[in-house]
């Protein structure tokens, strides 16, 4: 026996000390990260990547503006082509090479396969040094910085916002003759989106009552073509809002574009609720401008063409459909309070350090300084980018960049978006595989049950673990009582308490109405008896 | 044994080229087996090669580089041989202006080429649609309908790279000696019988030459992919180069690629092997001593 007399005591000491070590080891960290300071005067020079006609202007300002208020550093701002970022990075950041300090993240459903090089800024924003009260964090949309989480760790800051949008024409939908026929058809009124969020099947039979009828040429416009992620992106809005409706049973959303996955990290292709959105979502397609090619370049154009009565698409649009010379639908279209289903995806760019940078410091200094109240304007004017800060949001009003009921709707979409950390790191291929086997469905070639096991086998040969049907293990259970007091907050505990047990499977609330006048007594009581 | 002072010289002139070689085509290619064979832990394995047998995209990017490949190679050889020979047997004043334009495409970078191709087939605004929708025809969705796409790329793969076999048929047909068609038209050859017995054999060596270099252009073929299509819609338009790309820089698994990127390079190998094999092209260029 090896743990025998002195031996176990020996080793039970070894054991407690490396134990303290490591705890001793991690809050000496932390302590340091919390109270080192920037040296006083930050020099030298990093290289900021930007993206070719999203965010390169405004990065070329604020670099320019950091400069000049920070004499003796470079900040060097390379522009990628749009696209190249994150193959960029793999290639650069893989063989260990610098060549980027600061770094932004066009998709932070990509965030998953770069976290690994990437600092994590947790410590540093805690440290009033690196960012000061001024930075407000508070003031940062939290559906917008929540997606740069992944594991407790916090890879990157949002640089603009964006969110996916249901874009309406009230023309269509206030059109009598168009509710007449369309009751007839589909046996109840043809809702309004205005005030009621549609359902998704309510979606597809309204986008099948349009498409190349009652002056519409498509039924709606959604992007459904070839590039990257523009497929997967529209289906994951409707996908969405099936799975976070199913949340008792899989667990809860963790990410934007999470949705795919059960609390458990597994992917959920392979579920019926996944099967039945992607039979609607084919059939969206079907009533859709150029069905499998309609992209992100495309789908805004064709919408302010005046084509179709609907579209899916994410914020940019809003800053052009009023301009004339760019749209024929001036005044005739709206957004919706909330997407159909009532879940919406964030989108948005997010700035991170590279680990191996030569300048944490300026890199960290010039992170701040880009995403801080008033450099994050930049963004809005100089590349028409959505604002990521509430203030931001505050001034496109005063600034008459946007209306107040535009931003109104922006933000009620973003509160209803899927929140959460991001930790995607099968993304690329599960991203492929969707794009790849839908358009076979669309032509008829397989069936849905056939796509989803090929999607599901492309994600298992990632790596990634398939959702077996065993609800994830709830944290939460067992049984626990309520006080409340009778005619008082009886009513509203015991809806709240049903609420939560049908949110948490295995948990057991009972809420004990207590005689108004009595409670202090009965308190007392249980508690004088424990 | 010991080098003697001129092979030493000669060695240190050749020096350059031998790290040149060295460094930038024999360290990746045993990088690229030793990454085929190892797993991402370093570990061997033939596990990337079994999986090709599975890999259902690898099979369709074959059976779509097979299609693209003939098709592509049979368009861009026969319009560069008919062309150059229109345009040889041409002889007005306008000569060097429609060389010019012939060899246009030649000159624009193929990116661009594919976002002109993009416009072109656009279903909405693009001018072959519109030219179609005139004559009353419904318009075609060029690169979004799956059966369509690849005889789309084929088009637009034909007009970037089939003046490149103009070209060098062309100029082998500027080498044939005059002096023969004159002796045929002496003997009184009909004109098929010029083409058959004496313009044919003539460039014969050129027709080889276009043939090599335009089926390994088309082999090598991935920018108009990646700008028109991105493979799709579905894996529609998916060639081993596009697939090669996608594994390792979209997907981030060096060592399939790696092994995607050997098969590549046998097929290339084992084409470029029988052209050696069955033709005289090796003697055309000057590779080998023409046989007596």
């Amino acid at each position: 026996m090896i743990f025998k007399g002195k031996s176990i005591s020996k080793t039970l000491a070894a054991v407690v000390v490396i134990i303290i070590i490591i705890i001793a080891g991690v809050g000496a960290y932390y302590y340091y990260m919390s109270t080192i300071t920037p040296s006083s005067k930050i020099t030298g020079s990093i290289t900021v990547a930007a993206e070719a006609g999203y965010n390169d202007a405004a990065l070329e300002q604020i670099a320019k503006n950091y400069m000049a208020s920070h004499p003796g550093t470079t900040i060097n701002v390379v522009t990628l082509s749009f696209g190249t970022a994150v193959t960029s990075y793999q290639t650069a950041f893989s063989s260990g090479i610098d060549t980027y300090d600061v770094v932004f993240f066009p998709n932070v459903g990509y965030l998953g396969s770069i976290a690994q090089y990437l600092i994590n800024l947790k410590p540093y924003l805690s440290n009033k040094n690196y960012f000061p009260a001024s930075y407000n964090i508070s003031d940062i949309v939290p559906s917008m910085l929540s997606p740069f989480e992944i594991n407790g760790s916090l890879y990157g800051l949002p640089c603009s916002g964006d969110v996916m949008l249901f874009y309406y024409r009230p023309s269509y939908f206030n059109n009598v003759t168009n509710q007449k026929l369309f009751l007839e058809q589909y046996g109840y009124p043809l809702p309004n989106p205005a005030n009621t969020t549609l359902t998704l099947q309510q979606l597809v039979d309204i986008a099948n009552f349009f498409n190349g009828h009652h002056g519409a040429k498509y039924g709606i416009i959604m992007m459904t073509g070839p590039d990257d992620d523009d497929m997967i992106q529209t289906f994951l809005d409707l996908f969405g809002s099936v799975r976070v409706a199913d949340e008792s049973v899989l667990g809860p959303v963790t990410a934007p574009y999470g949705d795919m996955f059960s609390s458990n990290g597994e992917i959920l292709s392979n579920t019926s609720i996944f099967k039945s959105t992607l039979l609607a979502f084919v059939d969206l397609i079907k009533d859709s401008e150029n069905p499998l090619e309609a992209s992100f370049t495309t789908v805004p154009g064709t919408f302010a063409r005046g084509d179709a009565p609907m579209m899916i698409f994410w914020t940019p649009p809003l800053l052009t459909l009023n301009n004339p010379k760019m749209s024929s639908i001036v005044g005739d279209w709206a957004v919706a309070p909330r997407m159909p289903g009532g879940v919406s995806q964030t989108g948005g760019v997010g700035l991170g350090i590279y680990k191996g940078t030569h300048n944490l410091p300026l890199a960290l200094s010039f992170l701040e300084y880009a995403t801080s109240p008033n450099q994050s304007i930049y963004y809005m004017t100089l590349d028409d980018l959505i604002p990521f800060r509430y203030s931001g949001f505050s001034y496109a009003i005063s600034h008459h960049l946007l209306s107040t009921s535009l931003i109104d709707a922006v933000l009620s979409n973003l509160e209803d978006s899927v929140q959460g950390p991001a930790n995607l790191p099968y993304w690329p291929q599960i991203s492929a595989a969707f794009r790849g086997e839908v358009p076979y469905i669309f032509s008829g070639k397989i069936t849905v049950a056939k796509a989803a096991s090929a999607i599901t086998a492309a994600a298992v040969q990632a790596g990634a673990k398939v959702y077996t049907g065993v609800p994830p293990p709830n944290p939460l259970s067992g049984t626990f009582n309520v006080d409340a007091m009778a005619g008082y907050n009886d009513a509203a505990l015991k809806q709240i308490a049903s609420d939560f047990m049908a949110f948490h499977a295995g948990t057991n609330v009972n809420v004990v109405s207590i005689p108004y006048g009595s409670v202090v007594t009965d308190v007392l009581t249980v508690i004088i008896c424990v | 044994m010991r080098m003697n002072r001129k092979y030493k010289i000669g060695l240190l002139f050749a020096l350059p080229i031998i790290i040149y070689f060295l460094i930038f085509f024999l360290y990746p290619l045993v990088s690229l087996v030793q990454n085929a064979f190892t797993n991402s832990a370093g570990t061997f394995t033939l596990a990337n090669f079994n999986y090709m047998l599975r890999d259902r995209i690898l099979k369709i990017s074959l059976e779509n580089t097979a299609y693209y490949f003939f098709g592509s190679v049979a368009l861009q050889y026969s319009v560069g041989f008919w062309v150059a020979l229109i345009l040889y047997n041409y002889t007005g004043r306008l000569t060097s202006v429609f060389r010019t334009i012939i060899l246009l495409p030649l000159m624009i970078s193929p990116v661009v080429i594919g976002l002109m191709w993009m416009l072109l087939y656009n279903v909405n605004y693009g001018s072959i649609d519109y030219l179609i929708r005139i004559i009353g025809l419904p318009p075609v969705n060029w690169l979004g309908n799956m059966s369509i796409a690849l005889i789309s790329l084929i088009i637009a793969n034909t007009w970037e790279y089939s003046p490149f076999a103009f070209l060098i048929i062309y100029a082998g047909l500027q080498m044939v000696p005059q002096q023969l068609y004159e002796a045929a038209s002496v003997d009184g050859l009909s004109r098929f019988q010029v083409f058959r017995y004496i313009t044919i054999p003539s460039i014969r060596a050129s027709m080889i030459v276009a043939f090599l270099l335009n089926s390994i252009g088309v082999l090598k073929g991935f920018d108009l992919v990646y700008v028109l299509t991105n493979g799709g819609p579905g894996y529609s338009t998916y060639i081993l180069s596009f697939y090669e790309y996608v594994v390792a820089f979209s997907y981030f698994e060096k060592n399939y690629a790696s092994a995607i990127a050997i098969l590549y390079l046998l097929i290339i190998g084992a084409f470029v092997f029988v052209m050696l094999k069955f033709t005289a092209v090796e003697e055309y260029l000057g590779l080998r001593k023409i046989k007596e």
